[in-house]
């Protein structure tokens, strides 16, 4: 660099004329960067000041959250696959249960399971086949005929 | 919570105070500056304002915490990969806007401020001032964009090489090389009138 391109005096009224430049921005430049400033001060407060209540414990619930996040993360990933493969129940499977459930809440039929009432399934199977219909058959289970 | 712990929660509380007077203190002193620096890359007033304050949200979001001695340089890094994204944009948005009629852009409003005479010079020196500043900002303005933001940065805001380096991502002889053809240019263009 020869001794003209790098003359001070040269640097320094660049300098002052920048800077002149500079001042003289307009009131509403000026007004729009303090307020981004503000903004920029408030949004540093408000990101230390999330983990200044975590460590201090008045945030218990921001871990406890992450861990709960995490957790059904996981699940929805150890699952989903599965979830995949797996059918949806059909309408019938669920009529069956549904049939079912006054049979196994039945208190009566319970007692007569207990009580040897086992012919009289027994029986009552043999109808539903239409087998053939002996008369001891047809009249019923002598034990339970009472 | 154990007063242990409550105590270096307090001493955290204190320093963050302390940290972002610290931080309020550097962004207004370097705001202006950053303005014109965008603003020469840019040649637009809102999109250079809105480059500068991404710059500012940035700076406290991620690197408050950082030792101060090193805002400057990451705040200018910051700006600098700002302003690249805006003539990105832009440069996209010309070529759309080129297919479509002339709309008149009401952003630019003059600034009655800004183009207000400065009232403690006479008139005369006021006038070859006014002209010194508009060519210094034509010749500025006509540098490529690296030489631009080197000269800026080492001349307004006054970065060393080093610092300067740092904040355009580039070595040391860059910043050098740039500087030195910038001063060289303006000096062709300006040495009549500064």
């Amino acid at each position: 660099m020869s001794a003209c391109d790098s003359s001070p005096e040269f640097e320094h009224r660049l300098r002052e004329l920048l800077e002149r430049q500079t001042d003289a921005a307009g009131g509403h430049v000026r007004s729009q960067l303090t307020q981004a400033r503000h903004a920029a001060l408030l949004q540093a407060g408000e990101h230390r000041g999330v983990w200044r209540e975590v460590l201090a414990g008045r945030r218990r619930w921001v871990p406890a959250a992450g861990v709960l996040a995490a957790a059904v993360a996981a699940g929805v990933l150890l699952l989903g696959p599965h979830r995949a493969d797996r059918s949806p129940p059909s309408a019938g499977a669920t009529a069956v249960t549904a049939q079912d459930l006054p049979l196994l809440t039945d208190r009566d039929g319970l007692a007569m399971l207990e009580d040897g009432g086992g012919q009289f399934y027994e029986w009552a199977a043999v109808q539903g086949r239409g087998g053939a219909v002996s008369g001891a058959a047809a009249d019923g289970p002598s034990e339970h005929g009472g | 919570m154990p007063a242990a712990l409550r105590g270096d929660v307090d001493r955290s509380a204190s320093n963050s105070q302390t940290t972002q007077h610290a931080l309020g203190r550097f962004l207004a002193s370097v705001e202006l500056k950053a303005f014109r620096i965008a603003q020469a890359a840019l040649r637009h007033e809102q999109d250079a304002l809105d480059a500068v304050q991404d710059a500012m949200l940035q700076l406290a979001r991620a690197y408050a915490d950082r030792p101060a001695e090193q805002w400057k340089p990451l705040f200018y890094r910051i700006l600098e990969n700002r302003i690249r994204d805006l003539q990105r944009r832009r440069s996209v948005r010309d070529r759309i806007m080129a297919w479509l009629p002339f709309v008149a852009d009401d952003d630019e409003v003059l600034d009655p401020l800004a183009t207000a005479p400065s009232p403690e010079l006479p008139a005369v020196r006021r006038l070859e001032l006014d002209e010194a500043i508009a060519a210094l900002e034509r010749a500025v303005g006509a540098l490529p964009r690296r030489q631009q933001q080197v000269f800026l940065l080492r001349t307004l805001e006054g970065l060393d090489v080093e610092q300067t380096a740092r904040a355009m991502g580039c070595s040391q002889g860059s910043v050098k090389t740039h500087y030195f053809r910038a001063l060289r240019t303006l000096r062709a263009e300006l040495s009549e009138l500064i």
